[in-house]
């Protein structure tokens, strides 16, 4: 069994496309055929659904002549030059039951370009000009009110051909706007490159509007959900042990670091002072006093020479990368759990400052 | 043992920083917040002087504001706001004892109490058609009758009681032909009501009309050939004086015996010259009136009979009041004229035009600007001779009491109609403090310093409190003319409809300066008014040592082609720099550039009607400077009327057509065309541009990375369907549909849209970072609903891997193109919100770290806090463990009104327009000015101040703690010591 997950899909997909084929009429398998897609993606049609099932091959036939739409596409070279045709878009017009148009199906055959046309786009490409193209705002009586505009950088198409991607945003049978550019990136600093090929490699979407995502409405009793900001009796959720006395823990936990960095150092002096004893020519009065000089030495160190692990921490803590990886940790911010009326990006400074300065006083404290 | 108890103390004192602040406490009111409350430009007043009490005069304004000033102080004893479509037509007073307005195009009239200004009765009247508003109260009718109020309006005439706001009789004169009544003339003593009017431009009619029933009693008309221009006014009971359509013939009518005498007398004979711009003054003054020709006012006396006799020739800019009756058959009135810094106000007796009764000679702050409007109120004075006292409306709208030859009191009315607001820092504090004013104030320190001690202990006694209060709000830190650490003083710069430019200290909201804009003061030839406020230099950097200043672009003309009034203030003194003269272009839009100068003048773009593209600063530097980035600038356009949003470039290539290096051809970029059958633009929202993001990605509850889109260039648009376009109610749900856009300005692509069925406007929306938040009605739901959507770039998705962005195989850092093919993702949500909204603004802190508030202003001139997480679009119903620990709260269909998140707490913004936020430099906190008729001032932290100690911050405890710690160490130094000796001697 070698079947990856996208060969799954893949077969879920083609069994779906099947099935629909399998239900749709063998009339508009030849209509799908017919008005089939150049651009690969499938245009987003909300009311696809809304189609009548099953039309008699007579009137579909019929109603398939009068509602085939033509449009142009034109374009322009920089500010100089006049709008011109450069392809045309063909697309099916649908009626719904409530009497709105949409477009379905649509198809885009672009005119090659001509040998002045090709001069005119390396012109473009040199000067980084825009190359732009316009449609009518209205598909059943163009222009309508004024034609839509898009431009883009010439640079930004050529890949190996040019690559076009033209999103028509369409409300009925009106283009609201059009979305014209290459299909991938276009970085500022634009290189200038020819493409090797002359020719126009375009993808063409349909876009109608989304419907927003309806308010939720809650029965009465959902309704009551605290908030956090009514004084009303909130429930007590046990709080994790961590949550609840991490400012102790934390303070113990330095102390405690602190404590056995300065036990590790312990042995050491301690062995120090054994062979000063045993060499034995040291006057005995001095003994404390050098080894205490040194332990503090040492401790001195453990908190600023980061001999200590949380004193190696010290210049992480003090600066603002700390804090930063600290407000955006969110597992450290247990103890707002269950108060959201505190504000977790104000709670981790706090408990920053909290803890640096714990780190900080119980360094003193050791060294004294 | 000393450690624990050490480390606990310390514990303690940080839970105590911790407690949280989230609104204030009674004693903090003015601490850091201010409210001024004003009126607007005085349209009309009624003085109330008959009874000994507090003298008061009752006031009506552009503002739609009806207002009781104080005539001593110039306080408000009370004021009503009425709605913005409530334009005030008429006032007066009424029995003594109730004030009378007449608004909304006179079909509301309501009687207010004069002492305390309660409502006592309110009536609606309807009428056919719409006129004139027209209002009579009668004065000399006895009390005991139930004497009406008359109203002409709505072409018919009301007669309304005066004691309970009762409908008496209604007498129509749409019935009459289409009469356009001008005067409505109640003759004391009589039983009738005189109506004067115009038929049809050329008939002149009067009707008489019984006071007790409405019946028509008797109706004069006659022809007037050549038509009338303006008004009838009333000389006398039975005169009346008109223009001419020409302009050039002035009419007398005369009613004898029922017939209507009339005799025409050319302008040009009596005043010797001709004049184009001849208009008959409204100033009631008996027997004589008022006529202002092109270079001059002139007063003439109607004869007994009939003849016109020209009695004085006044300059033109002399501003007249009504006529006053002083006693039986006595009236005064009076003349203000104005002069080099001063003016002179006069006051004549109507029967004795020769001399004048009384002349003062009053100093005027030439600020100011000229007297627009005069009312004048008598008084009696120690000596029983008659007094008068003079209310005037200047040119900057304030209003001024003038009394005795001096100046009573000032309001500063035109800050009720600010138009545009900006902030300027203050000046650096110069070191070194002069020694003779510390020790002038030694003294009175000293004393502060023992009652704050006082209060401290808890030994001071209830005025002491009281002082302490008042130091504190006093405290000279807060209103120092010097810049501060945390960026909490500043000057507010206003820019208000009278093209006055005022700055007010942040601190105490005192005014600092203001400046009557000489470049924008209308004339007799142009009406110039104010548009918009830009910062013009902010000094940072190289020119320390200039002042910064303010860009006022302004438009003289109506017309979106006149002429644009440029003008750059300093904005530290207020003085107007003579860099700038007036530009021959005109002006639709204005771009601040985010480009400087050397001298750090920021580069602006104006964008004419032509379309043409004009840089500002004019020199060679902005040009060169411009000319580098021109290539990158692009701008937008939004075509309301024609449904169209056009985006624009400037054009490489210089074509000859231009005049100058300054002037920029543009070309049109994209176009995104609304249809115009079934959207209709109702709002676009952009960025401010100087918001400040903090981090591009939000960690997300299972640790997961997502990228904020943030681009400079996203404007929101909102569309409905034409028929939803009127007020709420208008249209039905489904022929209601509201759209929204977010767009990008640069290509036009359309990021993001998506429709809400059944809602409509209007919308109210602020957009900030990657999220748009905006305000409309749910026409099935019948609430008002709050939209969030938020915007997520998915092209950075990928960069999650610490690894990988350690070793740098990360887009983050690749500058972002408009015109590669953004892969956004977008999560919206809606919630119920309970009120009708007039504004939304959101908080803007200076780094951007800390959270967001929505600054909402309330339908009742409220401004609410609202934090955005209320807001976040990912709210779920149960969130997960997961999703709590981030800070994200459960779903709920409303949102929630806390009443301590009033940012105004007990005060109301009225008539409230705008809310400005302004970082201020400490970053938990924002600045926030709302400005509508009156203004309000205070500082908001939305995460409460983390970065620094409260106000009520226990500086004993810390002091303890500090105490302690140093005893502490001493215990433990002579511990040690004594230890060291012992083993020393062991």
């Amino acid at each position: 069994m070698e079947l990856t997950k996208p060969s799954i899909l893949l077969l879920l997909f083609a069994l779906l496309i099947s099935s629909n084929l399998a239900f749709e009429s063998d009339e508009l398998i030849a209509d799908d055929e017919e008005f089939g897609l150049e651009g690969g993606r499938s245009p987003q049609i909300p009311s696809r659904s809304q189609s009548p099932p099953k039309p008699t091959r007579k009137r579909s036939a019929d109603s398939e002549s009068d509602s085939r739409v033509q449009f142009a596409l034109e374009h322009a070279f920089g500010d100089s030059s006049e709008f011109s045709v450069a392809g045309t878009f063909t697309a099916r017009l649908k009626t719904s039951a409530h009497g709105g148009q949409i477009l379905t199906k649509l198809r885009f055959s672009r005119n090659d370009l001509t040998s002045t046309e090709k001069d005119e786009f390396k012109k473009l490409l040199e000067n980084d000009d825009y190359y732009k193209i316009r449609l009518p705002s209205d598909v059943l009586n163009a222009p309508g009110r004024d034609y839509v505009i898009s431009s883009v950088k010439a640079r930004c198409l050529p890949r190996d051909g040019l690559d076009e991607h033209i999103l028509i945003q369409m409300e009925g049978v009106n283009i609201l706007a059009v979305n014209y550019g290459s299909s991938g990136a276009c970085p500022y600093p634009r290189q200038l490159k020819l493409p090797t090929k002359w020719s126009f490699n375009s993808h063409t979407v349909l876009k109608y509007s989304e419907l927003a995502p309806r308010t939720p409405i809650f029965s009465e009793d959902i309704g009551v959900v605290d908030i956090g900001d009514d004084e009303g009796v909130k429930p007590l959720v046990e709080r994790s042990f961590w949550a609840k006395y991490w400012m102790y823990l934390v303070p113990l936990g330095l102390v405690v670091m602190n404590a056995v960095t300065q036990g590790l150092n312990m042995p050491e002096e301690q062995a120090g002072g054994q062979t000063q004893q045993a060499v034995g020519a040291v006057p005995r009065g001095q003994g404390p006093a050098v080894r205490r000089r040194l332990r503090r030495f040492t401790l001195q160190q453990s908190c600023s020479d980061g001999s200590s692990p949380s004193a190696r921490l010290q210049p992480f803590f003090q600066s603002g990368l700390f804090l930063r990886w600290f407000c955006n940790h969110p597992v450290l911010m247990v103890h707002s759990l269950n108060d959201p009326s505190i504000d977790p990006s104000v709670e981790c400074v706090y408990m920053y400052f909290y803890i640096v300065s714990i780190q900080t006083v119980s360094c003193f404290f050791l060294n004294s | 043992m000393a450690m624990a108890i050490k480390l606990s103390l310390l514990l303690l004192f940080f839970l105590a920083s911790i407690l949280p602040t989230f609104s204030i406490f009674q004693d903090q009111v003015g601490f850091m917040d201010w409210h001024q409350r004003y009126i607007g430009k005085v349209k009309d007043a009624v003085f109330h002087t008959q009874k000994a009490g507090r003298k008061r005069v009752v006031v009506s304004t552009e503002e739609n504001v009806i207002a009781s000033l104080d005539l001593r102080r110039g306080e408000i004893f009370w004021r009503h706001v009425l709605g913005a479509n409530d334009v005030v037509d008429k006032i007066d007073i009424a029995l003594g004892k109730y004030v009378i307005t007449l608004s909304s195009e006179g079909s509301i009239l309501r009687a207010w109490n004069l002492p305390d200004g309660q409502m006592v009765w309110e009536s609606f009247l309807s009428g056919s058609k719409s006129s004139k508003a027209l209002l009579v109260v009668p004065a000399n009718l006895k009390v005991d009758l139930d004497s009406p109020v008359f109203v002409y309006s709505g072409a018919s005439l009301h007669a309304i009681s005066n004691i309970d706001g009762e409908y008496l009789w209604k007498k129509d004169f749409a019935t009459e032909g289409s009469i356009d009544v001008h005067q409505l003339i109640l003759p004391g003593g009589n039983d009738v009501v005189h109506a004067v009017g115009v038929t049809g431009s050329s008939q002149f009619d009067t009707y008489e009309i019984d006071v007790k029933n409405g019946g028509l009693l008797k109706h004069t008309s006659a022809s007037l050939p050549g038509g009338v221009y303006g008004e009838i006014l009333p000389i006398s009971g039975d005169r009346f004086v008109a223009l001419d359509a020409s302009r050039s013939v002035l009419v007398l009518l005369t009613i004898q015996n029922g017939q209507v005498h009339l005799e025409q007398t050319h302008v040009s004979d009596l005043i010797h010259g001709s004049s184009v711009n001849t208009v008959i003054l409204p100033s009631k003054l008996s027997g004589i009136f008022s006529l202002r020709t092109d270079d001059c006012i002139v007063f003439i006396k109607v004869t007994n009979e009939g003849k016109l006799n020209v009695m004085e020739k006044v300059d033109k800019m002399v501003v007249v009041s009504d006529a006053l009756s002083l006693s039986e058959g006595e009236q005064a009135f009076a003349l203000v004229q104005h002069g080099d810094s001063k003016i002179e106000l006069s006051v004549r007796l109507v029967h004795d035009m020769s001399s004048n009764h009384l002349k003062e000679t009053v100093k005027m702050d030439h600020e100011r600007g000229f007297v627009h409007k005069i009312f004048i109120n008598n008084y009696v004075r120690t000596d029983r001779s008659h007094g008068f006292r003079a209310l005037i409306v200047m040119e900057d709208h304030s209003l001024l009491l003038l009394q005795q030859g001096e100046i009573v009191w000032t309001r500063d009315d035109g800050l009720a109609s600010v138009i545009d607001v900006t902030t300027s820092e203050l000046p650096v504090e110069k070191i070194g403090v002069s020694v003779a004013k510390v020790e002038h104030n030694l003294f009175e320190w000293l004393k502060g310093h023992m009652l704050k001690l006082k209060g401290t202990l808890m030994l001071a006694t209830l005025d002491e409190i009281e002082a302490i209060q008042k130091i504190r709000l006093q405290s000279s830190e807060k209103s120092k003319m010097t810049r501060d650490h945390n960026g909490f003083r500043r000057l507010l710069i206003l820019l208000t409809r009278a093209g006055k430019l005022y700055a007010l200290h942040t601190g105490d909201g005192r005014i600092v300066w203001s400046t009557l804009l000489q470049s924008l003061r209308t004339t007799s030839q142009q009406q110039c008014s104010g548009l918009k406020l830009h910062q013009w230099q902010v000094p940072h950097h190289h020119a320390l040592d200039n002042n910064p200043s303010v860009l006022v672009v302004g438009r003289c003309g109506l017309s979106l082609t006149s002429p644009t009034a440029l003008s750059i203030v300093d904005a530290y003194t207020g003085k107007e720099l003579p860099t700038m003269g007036p530009a021959q272009h005109s002006t639709v839009q204005v771009i601040p550039l985010p480009f400087r100068d050397s001298t750090e003048q920021q580069l602006h773009l104006l964008i004419d009607a032509d379309k043409h593209a004009h840089l500002y600063p004019r020199t060679p530097e902005a040009a060169r400077i411009f000319q580098r980035e021109a290539e990158n600038v692009y701008w937008y356009s939004v075509e309301s009327e024609a449904g169209i949003l056009r985006g624009y470039g400037v054009k490489s290539t210089h074509s000859s057509n231009v005049p100058d290096e300054y002037d920029f051809e543009t070309r049109n970029l994209w176009s995104v065309v609304f249809p115009s059958e079934s959207e209709k633009i109702i709002a676009t929202v952009t960025r401010k541009p100087n918001e400040v993001v903090h981090t591009q990605a939000k960690v997300i509850a299972d640790e997961d990375v997502m990228y904020k889109y943030i681009s400079k260039n996203m404007v929101f648009v909102a569309t409905v369907s034409p028929k939803a376009s009127g007020p709420i109610g208008s249209a039905t749900p489904d022929e209601s549909v509201l759209v929204v856009y977010l767009v990008d300005t640069v290509t036009g692509r359309i990021l993001h849209r998506m429709t809400h069925l059944g809602s409509q406007g209007p919308v109210h929306a602020v957009l900030s970072e990657n999220w748009v938040v905006y305000h409309y009605f749910n026409l099935r739901a019948h609430r008002y609903e709050i939209s969030v959507i938020e915007i997520y770039d998915q092209s950075r998705a990928e960069n999650k891997d610490v690894f990988k962005l350690i070793v740098g195989k990360h887009n983050l850092t690749t500058p972002v193109s408009s015109y590669s093919r953004p892969e956004v993702t977008t999560k919206s949500q809606s919630y119920f919100f309970t009120h009708s909204v007039k504004v939304i603004s959101v908080s803007s802190t200076a780094k951007g770290i800390t959270s967001k508030h929505l600054l909402i202003g309330t339908i009742g001139d409220q401004v609410l806090a609202l934090d955005k997480r209320f807001v976040d679009p990912r709210r779920s119903l149960n969130p997960t463990q997961a999703e709590k620990e981030e800070g994200l709260l459960p779903l709920t269909d409303t949102l929630p009104i806390i009443p301590q998140s009033y940012v105004t707490h007990a005060f109301k913004v009225e008539g409230l327009r705008g809310i400005e936020t302004v970082p201020a430099k400490l970053e938990s906190t924002s600045l926030v000015f709302a400005y509508g008729v009156d203004l309000f001032y205070t500082r908001i932290a939305p995460s409460r101040t983390y970065d620094s100690l409260t106000e009520d911050f226990n500086y004993a405890l810390l002091l303890l703690t500090i105490v302690a710690l140093v005893v502490a160490i001493f215990v433990t130094w002579v511990l040690s010591e004594r230890k060291d000796l012992q083993e020393k001697w062991r």
